[in-house]
């Protein structure tokens, strides 16, 4: 179960859990996400979309970090910025449980 | 009992275990159909609202704030008028303004479309409104407001008629500024016209 924080407060430990009342359509390995809350329509690359759907609450990025390692030939350290990066884009639009979206200040 | 509980402590792992090789082959799988076997970071497209057009990767912004609301104008009721009537045939043009609560020199009209037939007609000859040809003492206003003249209605003798009016109502802050907007006249007699400002 995930708790409640805020986007900069994810980090490797933190197990995300993707929002339940979302729609989702996958269609070639890439997921379109609809928010009804407020319209907005996202939509997902295909690993972004495998990492979507392993976002159920009981994995660390950490974890997650392991397996793209097995995957990828790409150093760890790398692969944990791209996660937590994503991960924290995924919470800043709201679409992660316990994660409040989060309005860019105006610049 | 310890047929259970070896049960529990070996299908468990296994389990994982199954779950873990799964989440990875659909990692591979994931980067093979995208074409990233080499690593780029995962991405999200996020669509506008309606999808009118997408914007990749950064954080959606939110709708832009709403303009702050316009100062309301403050208006100082009519400033000037001008209208134009028929007398024994004479097609006669007035100014008045209200600074002097008087006729004066029927030239011009700024800020607003002149009346029709301001071009022809014959002016009124001064500042008094005792000067109309012929006519003495005919031609007078009243008005009605409070502090700030909102409304003033023209009486001319009967046997005249107005055809048309057009003045200003000056607007702005504290002072008299040269923003204002136009009054059209009422004709609401044979012989009477009205122009009405609007109350701030």
């Amino acid at each position: 179960m995930s708790e409640a924080v805020d986007t900069e407060g994810i980090t490797l430990d933190y197990a995300p859990k993707r929002r339940e009342d979302l729609t989702a359509v996958e269609l070639d390995g890439e997921a379109v996400l609809y928010d009804a809350r407020d319209g907005g329509v996202h939509k997902l690359d295909p690993v972004a979309t495998v990492l979507w759907n392993s976002f159920d609450g009981s994995l660390t990025l950490r974890e997650l970090v392991l397996d793209l390692d097995a995957v990828f030939d790409r150093d760890a350290e790398t692969l944990a910025r791209d996660l937590l990066g994503y991960t924290r884009q995924l919470g800043a639009v709201g679409l992660l449980e316990g994660v409040p979206p989060h309005h860019k200040k105006k610049r | 009992m310890d047929g259970e509980l070896l049960a529990d402590s070996t299908s468990a792992p296994a389990a994982q275990a199954g779950a873990l090789m799964n989440r990875r082959q659909a990692l591979y799988r994931a980067a093979v159909v995208g074409g990233a076997l080499v690593w780029a970071a995962p991405s999200v497209q996020h669509l506008a609202r309606g999808m009118a057009h997408a914007e990749v990767s950064p954080i959606d912004e939110g709708p832009p704030p709403p303009p702050p609301p316009a100062p309301a104008p403050q208006y100082h009721g009519v400033s000037y008028v001008g209208f134009v009537f028929t007398c024994e045939g004479v097609l006669y043009k007035a100014k008045w303004e209200r600074s002097a609560d008087t006729f004066v020199d029927a030239g011009n009209l700024p800020h607003c479309t002149a009346p029709a037939g301001w071009g022809t007609a014959v002016k009124l000859a001064g500042p008094s409104h005792k000067n109309v040809p012929g006519k003495g003492d005919i031609l007078f206003a009243t008005s009605f407001g409070d502090g700030e003249l909102y409304s003033v209605t023209f009486t001319l003798p009967a046997g005249c008629s107005v055809s048309d009016g057009a003045g200003v109502a000056m607007g702005g802050g504290g002072g008299r500024t040269d923003s204002g907007y136009c009054v059209g006249g009422t004709v609401t007699a044979p012989n009477e016209i009205t122009f009405t400002a609007e109350e701030s």
